[in-house]
């Protein structure tokens, strides 16, 4: 007979009552956990492994109900728990951690009060000796100087600062589960990898199972044990981390794993049958961008006079050829972002030069830029999906707006015919093209961020962070689809990103970005096997390592 | 066109009491536009043998203190006073939301002056300026919708500008100026309709508050001048006979004001969800 | 604490350019439009000679900036002119009277409070239940009822139908005399003073008019309340601290309200800048002395002075309170002044 696990989820099934009627949104999910362990909980956005993991809390709120199945810790059952057990449980027997820690915390009180409210709530301690053990918690999560975050607010820490709170809070009544949601996306990849490897140490130390609920399978890999892979409410594969990588069974996980990018596959390796790329576009050394000593300064007004500037980017020069692709990384607030709305001409430059196809377009202000016959030469595919479409434009409006300003076609036939061809461009299906942005799923969205940057053929195509916030599945579609039109259409790339190892896989040259400098760039081979600078090796060690061959 | 009219049937229908709320504006509309003519009695003349008559068969809402018949001045002063209301949000949505959209996008002097003047419009309470307003200019009609409009322009200016600041710097208005809009052209053809749905909410609650305004201004003398029938200044004539027990020179006018007012109210998050994108399915 | 006094010093020096606005339009109210003043100001009887007179000794003959700055020096002086109905000067009269407003504002103001802050929180907890759509109900029905007809409709009922409230003609009934002036605030002079009965009396004359105001208060602090707790309830923190499992009556007061209190605080500015121009309305319906029913005569007998006045004294009361407002704000969000 088996052993009882510690935590037994056994077919659990799950729907929540909204609006349109009700929604089946976990069905028949069983995993098991047991003491001591680290579980990864993988998959993509509408997997419902968050609601999985929120139902042994009882968080899901009122609208949800547990139709079928059982949550068993340890001999109490959660799936219908009176108040009086939520209240043992809660924080005292399980602990939870949440994606966003900025947002965890209650912005108006102190670490100090949320540490006493901790303790004194689950009866750890006296109002007196809540100071001195608030500092050993303090201390056990790495923080260098307690007393100081002791006494500050949430908006005065950094993200990862704020994480090691909100661990220090779930540990601090001494649980035997604890449930990580998330917790490192959000955080920079350097942070990413201080906090996995404090929640490994602190787990092995207290002897505390964790629940790790992500969906990036390559930390999964590096940090769990025993993984459970989900895709739209249900349990496709579980089992170790050798099991699933050496010999996946469901077709799932098989994407899964081929998608999630490592750092020896390439871009073909993404998805199971790759687009086919016509014709190979030959790189010449003929540039078509080139930048020189560029600055930006911005001024900040601190109080009611005081103007102190802000050096965002100090002197930054590279080049990108025709035809090329240059991804350019780096941390969150390293100026990348600044940098490519300034090439995009988006943003005025304070110093240096932008040089694009031969002239100086870096004298030209960026309102003047419109008027300017270079404009459609240069375009940019944005961010976020959700942001980057005007909510009431329709698919068809959102790609025509540089067709009629920049090509000035106002003939009706024409530009239809344009959208539909542009659609076929990029494997969107022209049925879509009356649908407002929130009818759509975010790699349409994305795809008609991008017909929108090719309509008017630009030259050069800035990409800032284009897949961050796509699904790994959809991201390796995505990528595919801009490097065939690379190919096809002869455009040079920029682009921007803080995945490391997607970079490798799309760019052929990598510029590396700290504090608004280049600390490193090169053939993306060479920078990667061979990186010279600290700063490129911290970077490089910060990405989960995993390899199917070390297993 | 047939799609606006499938999304706001759908609207309605999703929420009871806005359809409450719809039929109710309908008919006060109707007895603003032709109420005149379907009246029964003559709401000027005066028959002092039949004053202070209570709620009868002949005359339903009674008589007030010089005869005549309450129904009809209630009927009529509809016309009074959702003109006024109409007028005065109208103007102040214009001026509001040219003001507070230029302000919020532009940023810079712009927004300083248009800023320094919200915050001394708001240093009055709102009702006391618009007394002083009346006051000097004179009541006439104009000028209490003039002195409404103006109280209202800093809501507008407000809204506007803090819609317009925070959709400033989305990733669409880039690539709105990227695809060649001009500054002006982002700002007034996508930035601005996306302001649309708070806009609905705040243009409504102000047109309830504005026949509040215009009634208060008449309770206490300085709105429209009597024979003039509406309902604010009804009430101020009827209410010292409250105090002897003649209700209903008071209660009529002051229902059918209160139930204007709360169709208002009612009405506004059911314009939002018609003009909001993310409602359609 | 230090960077938080600077803050609270910059926002005092920012009031000071809206002060001076208040001050020219308050100026250009009765200057600047058409209409020859001097005529008002000269009286009834006067002829051309004397209406001349009057121009030459008021200034009204000199440029318009000239005039703004003997007006200016005369406010400086505490000079707001002479009130042409009462004889007295228009400053004495609304220092006089602005006691009896006050206490009526703040007791109706009180009295929301009391009754709307609760509601919302538990409208707010209780999504969908019976106090949820009640609390809806009267923020619709509140915000809707002009308070004036308020105001007399519960006179009728409560004096003229029921008896139990008293006549609405004042402060008090005629046979009391007023309590010895300490504050002007006739409950607690009359408590000062020890005389119970006449405290009773004020209390019983204040009920109804107190009442009005208050119902009217009630709708925008119960709706902001409901609002603003909806907000922090559907919160990260509040679920993250539900998850930690800190009791429920903590997570409601604490992590809750005292987070939607923020936002509250600065709507009662909203409802101050309402509830001022609410009680102009109330003094008519009740025969309130206070500085509403002042305006009122004095627009009848175009008592230009006066109304200037009490446009002015109105506008500087609720920059003040604008001011207390921020400032207890400053103090007590730790997110500013840093």
């Amino acid at each position: 007979m088996q052993a009882r696990s510690f935590l037994d989820i056994n077919r659990l099934s799950l729907e929540f009552k909204t609006r349109n009627g009700v929604v089946p949104v976990l069905d028949n999910v069983s995993m098991q956990l047991n003491k001591g362990e680290i579980l990864g909980v993988v998959g993509e956005s509408g997997s419902g492994k968050s609601v999985t993991a929120y139902s042994i809390l009882n968080l899901n709120g009122n609208a949800s109900t547990i139709t079928a199945g059982s949550i068993n810790f340890d001999g109490l059952l959660l799936h219908k728990p009176s108040s009086s057990l939520l209240r043992d449980i809660r924080g005292r027997e399980i602990s939870i951690i949440f994606q966003n820690p900025m947002s965890t915390l209650n912005p108006i009180r102190s670490v100090r009060d949320h540490l006493k409210d901790m303790l004194t709530a689950h009866a750890q301690s006296t109002q007196a000796g809540a100071e001195k053990k608030s500092l050993a918690l303090l201390e056990q999560v790495k923080i260098r100087d307690p007393e100081r975050v002791l006494d500050a607010y949430p908006y005065e820490l950094s993200g990862g600062m704020c994480q090691r709170v909100v661990i220090a809070l779930a540990l601090a009544c001494s649980p035997r589960l604890l449930i990580a949601d998330e917790p490192t996306t959000g955080l920079d990849v350097t942070t990413q990898k201080a906090i996995m490897t404090l929640i490994r140490e602190l787990a092995l130390k207290h002897d505390v199972a964790v629940m790790l609920i992500t969906h990036d399978l390559g930390m999964a890999a590096e940090y769990c044990k025993n993984i459970v892979v989900m895709e739209k409410g249900k349990v496709v594969e579980k089992g170790s981390v050798e099991k699933l990588f050496k010999a996946p069974e469901h077709a799932y996980t098989k994407k899964l794993i081929a998608a999630t990018p490592t750092a020896q596959s390439e871009l073909d390796d993404l998805t199971p049958d790759p687009m086919l790329i016509a014709k190979r576009l030959q790189i010449t050394d003929d540039k078509i961008l080139e930048v020189n000593n560029l600055h930006k300064l911005y001024g900040v007004k601190k109080g009611f006079s005081k103007k102190e500037t802000f050096h965002a980017v100090k002197g930054v020069s590279f080049s990108i050829k025709r035809g090329e692709c240059v991804g350019l990384v780096g941390e969150s607030g390293c100026g990348k972002s600044t940098i490519s709305r300034m090439v995009a001409k988006l943003d005025d430059l304070s110093d240096g030069h932008i040089i694009f196809d031969g002239e100086d377009i870096g004298s030209i202000k960026a309102k003047d830029f419109i008027n300017s016959n270079m404009r459609k030469d240069i375009q940019m595919v944005f961010q976020d999906p959700s942001g980057s479409l005007n909510p009431r434009h329709t698919v068809f409006d959102a790609i025509v707006e540089p067709l009629k300003h920049l090509e000035k076609i106002s003939d009706k036939k024409a530009l239809h015919k344009r959208v539909l061809e542009l659609c076929q461009q990029v494997d969107l299906d022209a049925n879509l093209i009356t649908r407002l942005p929130h009818q759509l799923s975010g790699g349409q969205k994305a795809r008609v961020g991008i017909a929108r940057a090719i309509a008017v053929n630009p030259k050069l195509v800035i990409l800032d962070e284009p897949t961050s916030a796509l699904d790994v599945s959809v991201q390796a579609i995505v990528l595919q689809l801009l490097e065939k039109l690379r190919h096809e259409l002869g455009l040079s790339y920029l682009f921007v990103s803080h995945d490391l190892n997607v970079v490798r896989l799309f760019c052929q040259r990598v510029l590396v970005m700290c504090n608004g400098e280049i600390v490193e760039h090169g053939e993306v081979n060479d920078v990667f096997n061979m990186p010279t600078n600290k700063y490129t090796q911290a970077l490089l060690d910060a990405i989960p390592h995993f390899s199917v061959n070390n297993l | 066109m047939k799609n606006w009219f499938r999304h706001t049937i759908y609207i309605f229908s999703e929420n009871p009491v806005s359809i409450f709320a719809v039929i109710l504006f309908l008919l006060y509309v109707t007895m603003a536009l032709v109420g005149h003519w379907l009246v029964p009695y003559d709401p000027y003349l005066t028959n002092t043998d039949i004053a202070l008559q209570p709620p009868s068969v002949s005359h339903w809402f009674g008589t007030d203190h010089l005869g005549r018949d309450v129904f009809s001045r209630v009927v009529i002063a509809t016309r009074m006073d959702l003109g006024i209301a109409f007028s005065a949000v109208a103007l102040s949505a214009l001026v509001g939301c040219t003001l507070g959209s230029l302000a919020g996008y532009f940023g810079g002097w712009a927004d300083q002056i248009i800023g320094r003047f919200t915050d001394i419009v708001m240093a009055f309470p709102l009702f006391v300026l618009a007394m002083g307003l009346v006051a000097a200019m004179g009541n006439t009609v104009e000028n209490i919708i003039y002195a409404t409009a103006l109280i209202n322009i800093p809501f507008y200016i407000r809204v506007s500008r803090s819609e317009v600041s925070v959709r400033r710097n989305l990733p669409y208005v880039q690539a709105a100026l990227q695809s060649g809009n001009s500054h002006f052209r982002a700002l007034a053809m996508h930035i601005f309709p996306n302001t649309l749905p708070p806009l609905m909410v705040q243009l409504s609650l102000n047109s309830g508050w504005a026949i509040l305004n215009a009634a208060g201004l008449s309770f206490i003398g300085l709105g429209v001048k009597p024979p003039e029938a509406e309902w604010g200044i009804m009430v101020a004539e009827g209410a010292n006979y409250m105090i002897s027990g003649e209700w209903w020179l008071v209660l009529f006018p002051g229902l059918v004001l209160m139930m204007a007012v709360f169709c208002f109210n009612l009405l506004g998050d059911s314009l939002r969800d018609i003009v909001d994108p993310l409602r359609r399915t | 604490m230090k960077n938080k006094l600077r803050l609270i010093g910059q926002r005092l020096l920012l009031a000071v350019p809206v002060i001076f606005g208040v001050v020219v339009i308050s100026f250009l109210l009765t200057r600047a439009l058409p209409g020859d003043p001097a005529v008002y100001f000269a009286g009834d009887m006067a002829d051309e000679q004397s209406i001349q007179q009057t121009r030459e000794k008021l200034g009204l003959d000199k440029s318009l900036p000239i005039q703004f700055m003997a007006y200016f020096n005369r406010l400086l002086e505490g000079d707001l002119g002479v009130s042409l109905s009462t004889g007295q000067s228009v400053l004495f009269e609304l220092k006089s009277r602005l006691p009896a407003s006050l206490e009526l504002t703040l007791i109706g103001l009180g009295l929301a409070l009391i009754i709307a802050v609760p509601l919302g929180i538990l409208a707010a907890i209780n999504p969908n239940s019976w106090i949820d759509h009640l609390c809806r109900i009267l923020v619709t029905a509140g915000v809707s009822m002009p308070i004036f007809f308020t105001g007399l409709f519960l006179v009728f009922i409560f004096y003229y139908l029921l008896q139990v409230a008293p006549a609405p003609i004042g402060r008090l009934d005629f046979l009391f005399l007023p309590p010895p002036h300490v504050t002007g605030f006739y409950l607690i002079d009359a408590a000062l003073a020890n005389d119970w009965a006449l405290f009773k009396a004020a209390l019983h004359q204040l009920m109804l008019p107190a009442i009005t105001l208050g119902i009217f208060a009630l709708a925008p602090i119960a709706r902001m309340t409901r609002g603003a707790m909806l907000v922090s309830l559907g919160s990260e923190y509040v679920k993250a601290a539900t998850a930690n499992g800190l009791p429920r009556k903590k997570v409601i007061l604490i992590y809750a309200f005292k987070n939607a209190a923020l936002p509250l605080l600065t709507t009662l500015g909203m409802v101050f800048s309402f509830l001022l121009g609410a009680n102009v309305l109330v003094e008519k319906v009740f025969a309130w002395p206070g500085i509403g029913s002042f305006a009122i005569e004095a627009l009848v007998a175009s008592d230009y002075a006066a109304v200037q006045g009490f446009v002015l004294t109105m506008a500087m009361l609720f920059i003040f309170i604008n001011l207390l407002i921020d400032m207890v704000y400053t103090l007590i969000d730790p997110r500013v002044g840093n």
